[in-house]
């Protein structure tokens, strides 16, 4: 245990010529004098003296007194170290119990690493298109304000896989006007798949969709959307007065 | 429409569960590839039935895996095989994950929304209305 204790502060130098002084000038008597049986605050009063003593003087700043910041830690028991590093293994092991398989293997990145084609979500988005006329029921064409309203209610808790979506307004100057096909949502993204055969990750967070149903528009609000597609269908959405963004 | 509400409660979720499984079953017939996608769409239909307490069919629920997600199609995602140890039984295996489901061969078995007892209830909300 002493030896690490000397040890420190030969650490904190650099490795030049000094180092080889420092351990020249060590007496024999600090390495052999028992340091063990010292409590806590003894050992951390005597490294200070120690760095202060062995210290090269362009470490040393004038009239600084406290010297606890210059070695590592004066616990050098071994239960100390034990339980220390236990506890840090039990934190990574409780994260990782708690995914499990499926959303183990869902956490790798899903569709970005091959290769798409538009093409093969066109029928996708025609699927899409049949389910959302079903859904609204209504002869889009002559749309009044009160319908409306029951249809926005409608499109909330619709699914959107499968939705042409365009990005009207963004804080990144980059994703707007994106337009693309949705393949993917989850709780912070939308996946979309452009014309170009790229795969494209969209955050919801401080960006403004719009979409067109024949000739309606929707437009979502990201901010508001912050939710897993599965639960938002089950979540109730407050009406804002003033939406950022 | 009010009347079509108290005869069809949730009409729009089991409209999502049936796009869902369709959009599912549509991405892994047009690219064998993309098992991840399949997965997902399943996953969350999973998630809405079970947010708004909803039973799935059980045509439906015995056409993907119940622990990786994926939708079973026999030679492709899955194996079906038939057994007649101890009791004569369908065996289908997920090829992604390997789990496993059985049917038995039972003559008596029906399957509860076939039975009278479901019908009932619909019988009686429709009286009431």
């Amino acid at each position: 245990m002493t030896e690490k204790q000397q040890s420190e502060p030969a650490q904190m130098t650099l490795p030049t010529v000094t180092n080889v002084e420092i351990y020249s000038s060590l007496e024999r008597e600090d390495l052999h004098s028992g340091k063990n049986s010292m409590n806590t605050s003894q050992k951390k009063s005597w490294l200070a003296d120690f760095t202060q003593e062995h210290l090269p003087a362009n470490r040393l700043r004038s009239n600084e007194d406290d010297m606890s910041n210059k070695f590592l830690s004066t616990s050098t028991s071994r239960r100390y170290k034990k339980r220390h590093s236990k506890q840090k293994i039990k934190v990574s092991r409780s994260i990782h119990a708690k995914l499990n398989h499926t959303q183990r293997k869902l956490a790798k990145d899903l569709i970005t690493s091959q290769n798409q084609k538009y093409s093969t979500y066109i029928p996708l988005r025609r699927l899409w298109t049949s389910y959302i006329q079903d859904l609204m029921s209504v002869d889009m064409s002559k749309v009044t304000a009160p319908v409306f309203m029951t249809l926005a209610q409608k499109m909330m808790k619709a699914d959107l896989h499968g939705c042409p979506l365009t990005v009207r307004r963004s804080k990144c100057p980059g994703y707007v006007g994106v337009e693309g096909i949705v393949i993917q949502e989850t709780r912070n993204m939308f996946t979309l798949i452009c014309q170009d055969d790229k795969v494209r990750c969209i955050p919801k967070a401080n960006s403004v969709f719009t979409t067109v149903l024949q000739n309606v528009v929707f437009t979502i609000h990201g901010n508001q959307f912050l939710v897993r597609p599965g639960e938002r269908a089950a979540k109730k959405f407050k009406a804002k007065s003033t939406i950022d963004l | 429409m009010g009347k079509d509400n108290t005869r069809f409660l949730h009409k729009e979720i089991f409209q999502r569960v049936n796009f869902l499984h369709q959009a599912a079953n549509l991405v892994l017939k047009t690219d064998p590839s993309n098992i991840e996608l399949c997965q997902h769409y399943i996953s969350t239909m999973r998630l809405v039935a079970e947010k708004h307490v909803i039973r799935i069919s059980p045509s439906i629920k015995r056409t993907f895996c119940k622990s990786c997600n994926v939708v079973l199609v026999p030679g492709q995602t899955a194996r079906i095989r038939g057994r007649s140890k101890s009791e004569p039984h369908t065996v289908v295996t997920c090829k992604i994950c390997g789990a496993i489901k059985r049917f038995m061969w039972r003559k008596v078995y029906e399957l509860w929304s076939e039975k009278q007892e479901a019908w009932i209830d619909a019988n009686k909300r429709e009286k009431k209305s």
